[in-house]
């Protein structure tokens, strides 16, 4: 190539390094995935799991709709649990960020159950829920619910206090000022709140319905995660468990790139 | 002079506190009168009963001792494969490109998934929560030594060189202290990422911990000591927070506090 | 009403700031100034010399550590309605565009509860028209120049139509034309064409001396260290002022005059 045709070449030759960097990021797991073909192949044990055999499993579990019926099954419990923990902890946290008395009158019930993870109270959960989808729902919630308190209070509390201030001048009675102040100098945080808690959430569901499986047989209630320990349990299929896996890493990815979305569609405002 | 409204604003923050949970304890006992069943809400003095009879045979620390020891192995492990790591990826752009699309393609499968898997692996017993909490605590640590590197100002890097300082020196004594705030951010999510993880995989595969014994009472149906266990792992999961906090102090007296 | 009524009334107002560690900063001291109904005060003085304290105890957003401030003979105990500020940061909702920042007030606060929304809606564009953001009204403030933020948070505070505005430095970020034009729309807007008893009261804040003259009826210059009111400049140009004012030999030697009385305050200000 002359030098005259790659003089404007700075934006080339960005797509060509980004180019090289594919290449050299595909590199690696291309070359696992090959190693684990080949050593696999030559292993005697017939369970051995397999990339071959674990894109041919996909492609049942989908075709069959079994895996997603499981994904669906549990999303809804963490779409049901996320919902109760948001309707809880969002108006709570905007109290305690407004108020300096709720903050100081409550905050000793949050941070004394916050190092409680969720799944230790499972247990509890099963005793008063069942093995069903409450429990579950219950797990997600107790989980969720404490990103996003504390996301919601420390957005609440960092309001430009010259917002406030213009507010007051306007002569806004105290509750419009939360609702049309507050809240949206703190919906930022409380974004940052419920990917969070959506995270934790889905982990959550994953980990309680393992636990339920584990514990409560295979008669329990469904979902990806039980659907992952029956594998383990009752079959020893391993591309299947990896197959599972994997959807639960693709459901998280997805889960957080859409609320990533709806966030950024419900501000508008907030420079890119 | 400054020093009397602190110490007063401490005092009155632990009447609060104190105020809080009295009323909190007294709600609660209030409704175990109500549904009068001591196995799904046992009272708060039956539960304060039990924690002094585990904690006098001492199986509440045990138990605590055998997570917490599987949770500072994990966490040694982890910081000594994602720390070099970490900073090889800061360091080498080439390095980083090659790696972090398979890091970016493992970490949204949260260690809780691994747990059938290691299940077949390792099977029940010692190794599947410390690698699972490993797994776990990995990703935190790694990313916040690459942002750790990232952030370092190119100046310092510079007046390093300026100084005649060699390549290792700069790594030793320029990047790494510059880097270890944000990994020391990164370490406490780390610490709190590993000790959910540590209770998820106790309670399905493990012979031991906090977990387990959660698990094993509630079989029993022997409630107060569920809640005891439980309260345990909240304490334990506390104070190491609180001693990551502590560690960042006192290692990075320079670094802005965080709250 | 007369013309002579007292509006608003400072009587030996001082401010002090606690400082961690350190003496109180003694921000005013023993101010003392009688602002009449329909009055039009400008206040000058260096940098740091205490202007936005004063207006922000006027505005009731701070209370004053010595002396009394009312309004209309009742003292002032915080932010009201009647009292629209002009922030010298602008104060925008960075979630609402312009429309909805202009019409905030009228939304959200008492200002507009006696409006129909047509007529709100009517008003809030004929204030954008007046600021010259005509087509910007769905931009939000992170889109707009900084000279248009400026004119948005001004359509703000005359959208409002409160009796008293205060002004700190509400045109200070205009290029030369806008801010011409921006003077003589406010000069309307506060009533100049009215008789006195039917106008506004403004206290407007500006480091621009031929502004100060321009927009006048008494000139306030305070002095630093501590901020203290020098003297009060009465402003005999005759109304209504228009370009031909500016070229009046009387504009230029009240220019002058102002300019020596401040010259050694600022110096002093910036020695000191
Ligand atoms: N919250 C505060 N705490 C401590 N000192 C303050 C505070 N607010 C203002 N001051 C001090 O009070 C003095 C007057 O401040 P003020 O903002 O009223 O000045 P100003 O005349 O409006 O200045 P400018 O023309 O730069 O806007 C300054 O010395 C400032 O440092
Ligand atoms: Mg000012």
């Amino acid at each position: 190539m002359s030098a005259a045709t790659t003089l404007p070449g700075s934006a080339q030759g960005a797509g060509a390094l980004r180019g090289r960097r594919a290449l050299l990021g595909a590199a690696l797991p291309v070359a696992l995935l090959l190693l684990w073909q080949v050593l696999g192949t030559l292993s005697a044990d017939p369970r051995m799991p397999l990339p071959s055999k674990i894109v041919a499993a996909a492609v049942t579990m989908i075709a069959d709709g079994e895996l997603p019926m499981a994904i669906v099954q549990s999303l809804g419990r963490v779409f049901a649990g996320f919902v109760v923990a948001a309707l809880l902890a969002i108006p709570l946290g905007l109290a305690m960020g407004y108020s300096r008395a709720v903050e100081r009158n409550v905050d000793p019930l949050v941070e004394t159950f916050r190092p409680i993870a969720a799944i230790a109270v499972l247990p509890l959960a099963i005793l008063w829920l069942g093995t069903g989808t409450s429990a579950a729902i219950a797990i997600v919630a107790y989980a969720a619910f404490f990103p996003l308190v504390v996301n919601t209070v420390a957005g609440a509390r960092n309001v430009p206090p010259t917002l406030l201030r213009a507010a007051a001048t306007m002569g806004l009675r105290k509750f419009t000022t939360v609702r049309t102040v507050v809240v949206p100098a703190a919906l930022p945080q409380i974004g940052v709140g419920l990917r969070i808690a959506m995270g934790v959430g889905w982990t959550a569901i994953v980990a309680a319905e393992l636990a339920v499986g584990a514990k409560a047989g295979g008669g329990g209630s469904g979902g990806i995660g039980q659907m992952m320990f029956v594998f383990y349990a009752y079959s020893i299929e391993l591309n299947r468990i990896i197959v599972c896996m994997l959807a639960v890493g693709l459901v998280a990815l997805l889960l957080d790139r859409i609320l990533r979305w709806a966030l950024a569609r419900l501000m508008p405002w907030s420079a890119r | 002079m400054p020093m009397s409204p602190v110490a007063r604003t401490r005092v009155g923050d632990a009447l609060v506190y104190a105020r809080t949970m009295l009323v909190f304890a007294v709600a609660w006992w209030a409704v175990s009168r109500w549904t009068d069943n001591p196995i799904l809400l046992p009272s708060p003095l039956d539960v304060l009963a039990a924690m002094g009879d585990l904690a006098r045979e001492g199986e509440l620390f045990r138990q605590a001792a055998v997570s917490f020891g599987r949770m500072v192995l994990s966490l040694a492990i982890a910081s000594a494969l994602a720390i070099p790591l970490g900073l090889a990826m800061g360091l080498s752009k080439t390095f980083e490109a090659i790696v972090d699309p398979t890091v970016e393609l493992l970490r949204p499968i949260s260690g809780i998934a691994w747990i059938p898997l290691a299940l077949f692996l390792f099977g029940i017993g010692n190794v599947l929560p410390v690698f699972i909490m490993t797994y776990a605590a990995f990703f935190p640590i790694l990313l916040g030594t690459v942002a750790g590197v990232r952030a370092v100002d190119r100046s310092l890097v510079n007046a390093a060189r300026t100084m005649g300082l060699p390549t290792r020196g700069i790594v030793t004594r320029v990047v790494m202290p510059a880097a270890l705030p944000s990994l020391l951010v990164a370490l406490r999510l780390g610490v709190a990422v590993a000790w959910t993880a540590v209770v998820a995989s106790e309670l399905i595969g493990a012979p031991s911990g906090l977990g387990y014994a959660v698990e094993w009472y509630r079989e029993l149906l022997m409630t107060p000591q569920v809640m005891s266990f439980i309260a345990m792992i909240g304490l334990i999961g506390y104070i190491c927070d609180g001693g990551v906090r502590l560690l960042s102090r006192t290692l990075t007296p320079w670094a802005p506090k965080r709250a | 009403m007369s013309a002579d009524t007292i509006k608003l009334r400072l009587a030996g107002v001082g401010k002090r700031f606690a400082v961690a560690g350190k003496p109180d900063a003694v921000a005013v001291d023993d101010f003392s100034l009688d602002i009449r109904q329909g009055e039009f005060l400008v206040v000058v003085g260096p940098s740091g010399c205490g202007k936005t304290t004063v207006l922000n105890v006027l505005a009731g957003l701070d209370t004053a550590t010595a002396g009394t401030v009312t309004i209309d003979e009742r003292p002032i105990a915080g932010p009201g309605p009647d009292r629209g500020v002009m922030f010298q940061d602008y104060a925008l909702f960075p979630w609402q565009t312009v429309r909805g920042n202009v019409g905030f007030g009228l939304k959200y606060g008492p200002a507009g509860a006696s409006l129909s929304t047509a007529a709100r809606n009517e008003r809030i564009a004929h204030t954008i028209d007046l600021v010259g953001l005509k087509g910007s009204e769905d931009k939000y403030p992170h889109q707009l120049s900084g000279g248009m933020r400026q004119r948005v948070a001004l359509a703000r505070l005359i959208a409002n139509e409160p009796d008293v505005l205060l002004m700190d430095e509400p045109l200070a970020a205009l290029d030369a034309q806008t801010r011409t034009i921006l003077q003589d729309e406010l000069l309307r807007v506060w009533g100049q064409d009215r008789p006195a008893s039917e106008r506004r009261t403004v206290v407007f804040i500006t480091h621009a001396i031929d502004e100060a003259v321009f927009l006048a009826d008494r000139i306030a210059v305070m002095t630093a260290h501590p901020g203290r009111l020098k003297t009060i400049v009465d402003n005999p140009l005759p109304r209504p002022r228009t370009d031909a004012t500016r070229a009046l030999p009387e504009f230029q030697a009240l220019v002058q005059r102002i300019w020596s009385l401040i010259r050694d305050e600022a110096y002093r200000a910036t020695v000191a």
